[in-house]
């Protein structure tokens, strides 16, 4: 069996003027993967072409080893998706909604519906278009969880949730993912949530893909380093380095470890260098911000 | 005050434009038809007008952001009075002033004063009533008892017989007779009240409480949920569920709106008959026409459905399957509906000479397959302004230009099926390509109503 569950392999999309790609993004099967990126990144793109909403020009999707479009069928029977902008409003009713989407899942699980609704507090008979933001983002998660997908795609799942709400929607995205087969995309600007629940993290900017990888080895690579210079000696972005302040001849910059760049500090005038643990939000900020650096 | 009739006017900038080049056109191309424009009657009133205003009061975001805005009550009632009874009063005067001269110069037959000013008086009488009925439904956060209920009901009968009067306006209003006086006595007393009333009705529309989830305990009980519903996990999903739902609010609608438009006219007739010498007929024509309105009407619900896409393609459904029920429930509830239609008018007219075939036959299939080719732009682009002006410009000109033209397209109805087919086939092709293909199709969409987002829950 692949060990991936989804792989992306030089797809490009052109809405003008934004391009995406060409991007290669690989989802190991069994994790909690966070897209992270900035706004108009291509996150939702990424999702949408995934789910055939929509052609990618070039490139390749596998999906739980199935082709995206030739397999759509079977693929999407397999998966799920969850977005705040899915309406249900046509439906009228919770009830009919679940009914709908119950017809096209032979693994729905009654139960585990029934569980969901008391949880998220979702009542049959209440009306969709009366029902608030968050409780209709609720209702999305659970037409999405109820037929035990083995793979869930959460484009910005969040949006709308009380803290509450949080914390039992990533509790059952961590139940999900307990038995090591079952897999989760999440597409968010929270990024706490990400940094809290992911083990997996790919970040994008202007349809490219800045980096990817496990969790605690993203964050452990970037540190923020502060530094003084004397004889105004300058420094610019460079790979693996980039200026997020400066202050006179204070400096604060974010660098990569993997590249070498605090010896090369040193040698280019840095003095009283000291390098700190970043947030992921705070990597995410440098990141997204790099063309605006000083 | 001037600010919030500009905001008005710029959002509805198309609707006003369509509705000046038809009602022009009925007005200059009228006349020669019959020099007294008494079959010429453009109901502007039924798009311009507080039919517009209602669908911005739809929003309550629009009223949130006027309710922050540094604007009184009155000041708001009024610019809304001028956007819905002085503004389109002032250019249907233009529309009937610049006709009378142009005929003057180029008709060959002109206008006559007494004509013109006859046409003008009614049509521009009819916006004040309209705006004074509507103004007096309670808004839906307001129906809190009874009365309320019923004084809504009352006055939405009203506001319906007022904006749908106009389509036989000057049978039931002869001009010089007693009606006539009647009307435009009523007409100038409901406009003036409208004025001194639009305050009320902005404060009433503004400070109502607003829709909430199930927990506001101010609605009643069956507003807040459907018990009903509780039972409607039950049963077969899937995209049939679809299908059925879509087939049967449609020919439920259709059959609703039937029922009332045909007793509406039953009443009508049976008032001229005794009242005027202008009686009017329960023909083949009225038939077609009602039937052919109704099949734009009904499709409503299809769109709705349509701006559901995001939603329908998450589904491990082919695009062909999404597409088929799109199309092809509402061609089979279009056909019902044209077979209630012959039922309904044989019942009340004691008509029993008409039958479905003959009004396929007479261009219902292909008014039919024409309000279909509207889906696949509806999924393409959702309901924005391009897709909200052609389908109101299909709406307007469709049932009109088919009657026009009855004359001049003699088919037989071989080859009304043989069109017909044609047009719905290509819609479901044309809309299959567009799920799999058009990333357009599922991008955030907006609406015509002022940009709110279709499709995004909020």
């Amino acid at each position: 069996m692949n060990d991936n569950a989804i792989e992306i392999r030089g797809l490009v999309k052109t809405y003008f003027p934004f391009r995406l790609g060409a991007l290669d993004l690989t989802v190991p099967r069994g994790a909690i993967y966070g897209l992270i990126g900035p706004n108009g990144a291509g996150k939702t793109t990424i999702l949408d072409l995934i789910y055939g909403m929509g052609r990618n020009e070039e490139g390749e999707i596998r999906v739980l080893g199935f082709d995206h479009q030739r397999d759509a069928v079977a693929l999407k029977r397999r998966t799920s998706y969850v977005s705040p902008e899915l309406n249900f409003d046509v439906w009228g009713s919770v009830g009919r909604a679940i009914r709908f989407v119950r017809g096209f899942y032979p693994t729905w699980d009654d139960a585990y519906c029934k569980d969901l609704m008391k949880s998220f507090d979702l009542d049959a008979g209440a009306r969709i278009a009366w029902l608030s933001f968050g409780a209709r983002t609720k209702l999305s998660v659970l037409l999405a969880l109820a037929h035990r997908p083995e793979l869930l795609l959460l484009d910005e799942p969040t949006t709308g949730l009380d803290a509450v709400s949080k914390q039992q929607l990533f509790a059952e995205l961590l139940r999900i993912v307990e038995d090591g087969e079952r897999t989760v995309l999440i597409s968010s600007h929270n990024l706490t949530d990400i940094e809290r629940f992911a083990d997996h993290v790919g970040m994008i900017r202007h349809g490219q893909l800045l980096l990817e990888g496990r969790m605690d080895e993203v964050v452990d690579r970037f540190r923020l380093a502060e530094f003084f210079t004397e004889n105004n000696a300058e420094f610019a972005n460079r790979d693996g380095f980039i200026v997020v302040k400066r202050n006179e001849n204070r400096w604060q910059a974010v660098l990569d470890q993997e590249r070498g760049v605090a010896d090369w500090l040193q040698k280019s005038g840095a003095q009283n260098l000291s390098l700190t643990r970043m947030t992921l939000e705070d990597l995410f900020v440098a990141l997204a911000r790099e063309k605006e650096a000083v | 005050m001037k600010t919030i009739v500009l905001d008005h006017i710029r959002r509805w900038w198309w609707l006003w434009v369509l509705s000046t080049i038809a009602c022009t056109w009925i007005v200059g191309f009228g006349s020669p038809l019959k020099p007294d424009l008494s079959n010429a009657c453009f109901p502007l009133a039924m798009y311009l007008g507080v039919v517009q205003l209602s669908q911005d009061l739809m929003r309550t975001d629009l009223r949130r952001v006027l309710r922050s805005m540094p604007v009184s009550n009155r000041q708001i009632g009024r610019a809304w009075w001028w956007a819905s009874v002085g503004v389109p009063g002032l250019l249907m005067t233009l529309i009937v002033g610049l006709v009378l001269v142009a005929s003057r110069y180029y008709g060959k037959q002109p206008l006559s004063l007494e004509a013109a000013r006859n046409f003008l008086v009614g049509n521009t009488l009819l916006f004040g009533p309209q705006f004074y009925f509507f103004s007096r439904i309670p808004s839906l956060g307001s129906f809190k008892n009874g009365r309320s209920q019923l004084l809504g009901f009352l006055f939405s009968l009203l506001f319906m017989a007022t904006t749908f009067s106009m389509i036989y306006f000057y049978r039931i209003f002869p001009p010089h007779t007693l009606a006539w006086k009647c009307f435009v006595a009523a007409g100038s007393a409901l406009t003036i009240a409208s004025w001194f009333g639009a305050e009320a009705f902005a404060r009433e529309r503004l400070e109502s409480p607003p829709l909430r989830p199930r927990s506001d305990q101010s609605m009643p009980r069956w507003m807040r949920s459907n018990k009903l519903a509780d039972r409607s996990m039950e049963g077969r999903g899937g995209m049939w569920f679809l299908f059925k739902t879509i087939f049967v609010r449609m020919v439920l609608m259709g059959l609703t709106m039937l029922l009332i438009g045909g007793g509406a006219f039953r009443v009508t007739q049976w008032l001229t008959n005794t009242f005027s010498s202008m009686a009017i007929q329960a023909d083949l024509q009225v038939l077609i026409f009602l039937t052919q309105m109704l099949f734009w009407l009904i499709l409503w619900q299809t769109m709705k459905a349509s701006l559901h896409i995001r939603f329908l393609r998450t589904l491990p459904v082919p695009a062909t399957s999404v597409a088929g029920t799109l199309i092809f429930a509402p061609v089979a509830a279009m056909l019902v509906v044209t077979v209630f239609a012959t039922l309904v008018f044989a019942f009340l007219f004691s008509n029993l000479s008409y039958n479905p075939v003959e009004l396929w036959r007479h261009g219902s299939l292909l008014q039919m397959s024409l309000a279909i080719s509207v889906v696949p732009i509806v999924v393409w682009r959702g309901f924005d302004l391009f897709a909200g002006a052609l389908v109101m410009a299909m709406v307007i000109g469709g049932p009109v230009s088919a009657l026009l033209l009855k004359q001049h397209l003699q088919f037989d109805l071989l080859t009304h099926v043989v069109i017909s087919a044609g047009l719905i086939l290509t819609a479901f092709l044309a809309s299959t390509w567009l799920l799999t293909h058009s990333s357009k199709t599922y991008r955030p969409r907006k609406n015509q109503f002022g940009g709110r987002h279709f499709g995004v829950a909020s």
